[in-house]
């Protein structure tokens, strides 16, 4: 069963980011600051379905992954940042996607 | 309209009655002048200098007022701290993007220097005896390889022995961007107080060394 | 999650320093600064705007500190500062006119017992703090803006929108009615 099929891409790519090894938090990837009022915020801690902390952007020819992630301070935070970039990629590969042209990974925090 | 049954009032200072003919608005007005310049009927009157003393008593409680409201208006959740904390904290002062080099197409990866900066001060978190205060990133982050200063300003508790903990903490500073970036790191310098410490006060081995 | 569990020194630093570590981008230092003056925020908005409103102007108040604090020159001076926002935004939220019915006022303590609270207050400040709820809106504001914000009467009255001798005449009301009360502590 594949309970991944109701959730839209950039869903399920933040739940991918989420349990590589390392990664503790993925963030928003556009500031909130000008919108912050409590319930986009509420709905953004408690719940990020349909807030698209990852975005993914472009048509099939030409897509952009842009993702922000907080890491564990237990590895080098390059090496888990390289491996989140791997996972964001492989899943394109595992589920015979066209491949994004760009995967921008930022770490945002350490620790 | 439902029959009210007066309160008893109890005389103030403030009553018509007992101003002596001054109005609270004017001797409001004198007392923010500092009751200047002087005003012999006012402070010829009795009743206006009871009138003052009272205005004056009030404003000294003023502040006191919104403090003992403050009890009340303690939070009796969390929410309202967190959801406010999870995201401007990394949204906002991430600052430039270092790249993190990685020798795949297409891959653009970086760590931000609000995240580097955050690590210095966590070293200065595990070090006893300093609390860092102030963190800067010097130097051309953008370009791999571009070397960088890193300046740190820290206070040290009265009792802590700066020329022990300063170097140890500039230790903790080089090792940890060093782990998490490929930053090129040409110098730290840390601020105490007043006193800058730098390389040249450092012998090789790391340890301060009189100027 | 960006909330750490801190060392215990940076919660008992004082406002210099933590306000430094949060001007500096350090989220859990502007934690510790947000415990300390959070209540005291609230409850000076909630002398200006409706007490259901404050949870908001607080927590705008401190967004827009975020923001500004590494503008601060001098840290020090941060509960003052932060005094400043918290006003502007609570003006602010009045002109906006979005003062409307509230339907929650639950999750505070009411203000607006009248007399029995008033006997039954154990200090002097709680007597006032009870005083002052109960006073007519525009008089709590006037008798705030000038005594805890420190607000000329020119700026009260373009702030809030009345004549300058109508601010003054509830200023005097506001006065008249509070010292009444102090009096009888005396």
């Amino acid at each position: 069963m594949n309970d991944d099929t109701e959730d839209d891409l950039p869903t399920r790519l933040t739940r991918l980011l989420r349990n590589v090894d390392g990664v503790h938090t993925v963030y928003a990837t556009k500031s909130l600051l000008p919108s912050l009022v409590g319930a986009v915020v509420e709905a953004v801690r408690n719940d990020p379905v349909g807030m698209h902390l990852v975005t993914v952007s472009g048509d099939a020819d030409e897509l952009t992954v842009v993702a922000c992630i907080g890491v564990a301070a237990d590895e080098p935070a390059t090496m888990i940042c390289r491996r989140a970039h791997d996972a964001l990629r492989d899943y394109f590969t595992d589920q015979n996607l066209t491949p994004p042209t760009t995967v921008r990974v930022q770490v945002g925090r350490v620790g | 309209m439902t029959n009210l049954t007066p309160e008893p009032v109890q005389p103030s200072p403030l009553d018509d009655d007992n101003l002596d003919g001054f109005t609270v608005d004017a001797l409001s007005d004198y007392l923010d002048h500092g009751r200047q310049p002087r005003n012999s009927d006012i402070e010829g009157s009795a009743a206006a200098q009871h009138a003052l003393a009272a205005l004056s008593r009030l404003r000294t409680v003023a502040p006191r007022i919104v403090n003992a409201d403050a009890e009340y208006f303690t939070p009796k959740h969390e929410n309202w701290i967190t959801r406010i904390l999870d995201q401007i904290g990394v949204q906002a002062h991430a600052g430039r993007d270092i790249p993190i080099p990685y020798d795949v197409a297409g891959a653009e990866l970086s760590i931000t220097e609000g995240a580097v900066r955050a690590l210095v001060r966590e070293a200065g978190d595990e070090t006893d005896g300093l609390l860092v205060e102030r963190t800067s990133l010097d130097g051309d982050l953008t370009t791999p390889g571009a070397p960088v200063e890193v300046h740190v300003v820290v206070s040290t508790f009265a009792t802590t022995n700066d020329a022990r903990i300063v170097p140890s903490f500039r230790e903790r500073v080089i090792a940890t961007v060093r782990e998490h970036t490929d930053l090129v790191v040409a110098r730290v310098t840390v601020r105490v107080h007043d006193s800058d410490i730098t390389d040249e006060d450092l012998d090789d081995d790391g340890n301060l060394v009189p100027r | 999650m960006v909330s750490l569990p801190g060392r215990d020194s940076l919660s008992d630093a004082d406002d210099r320093t933590v306000a430094s570590r949060a001007a500096d981008g350090d989220i859990r230092a502007f934690e510790v600064l947000m415990r300390r003056y959070g209540p005291l925020l609230r409850a000076y908005a909630a002398r200006i705007v409706r007490p259901a409103d404050a949870d908001d102007v607080v927590q705008d108040t401190f967004v827009t500190a975020w923001q500004e604090l590494p503008d601060l020159e001098n840290p020090a001076v941060v509960r003052s500062w932060l005094t400043t926002i918290v006003t502007r935004k609570s003006i602010d939220r009045l002109r906006a006119g979005r003062e409307h019915d509230s339907i929650d006022d639950h999750d505070f303590h009411d203000h607006a017992d009248g007399p029995e609270d008033v006997a039954s207050a154990s200090s002097l400040d709680e007597a006032l703090s009870l005083v002052l709820s109960s006073l007519p809106e525009d008089q709590r504001r006037c008798w705030v803006l000038r005594e805890i914000a420190g607000y000329g009467y020119t700026e009260i009255s373009e702030q809030l929108g009345l004549p300058v001798s109508t601010v003054r005449g509830l200023l005097v009301r506001s006065r008249k009615t509070l010292v009444r009360e102090m009096e009888a502590w005396r």
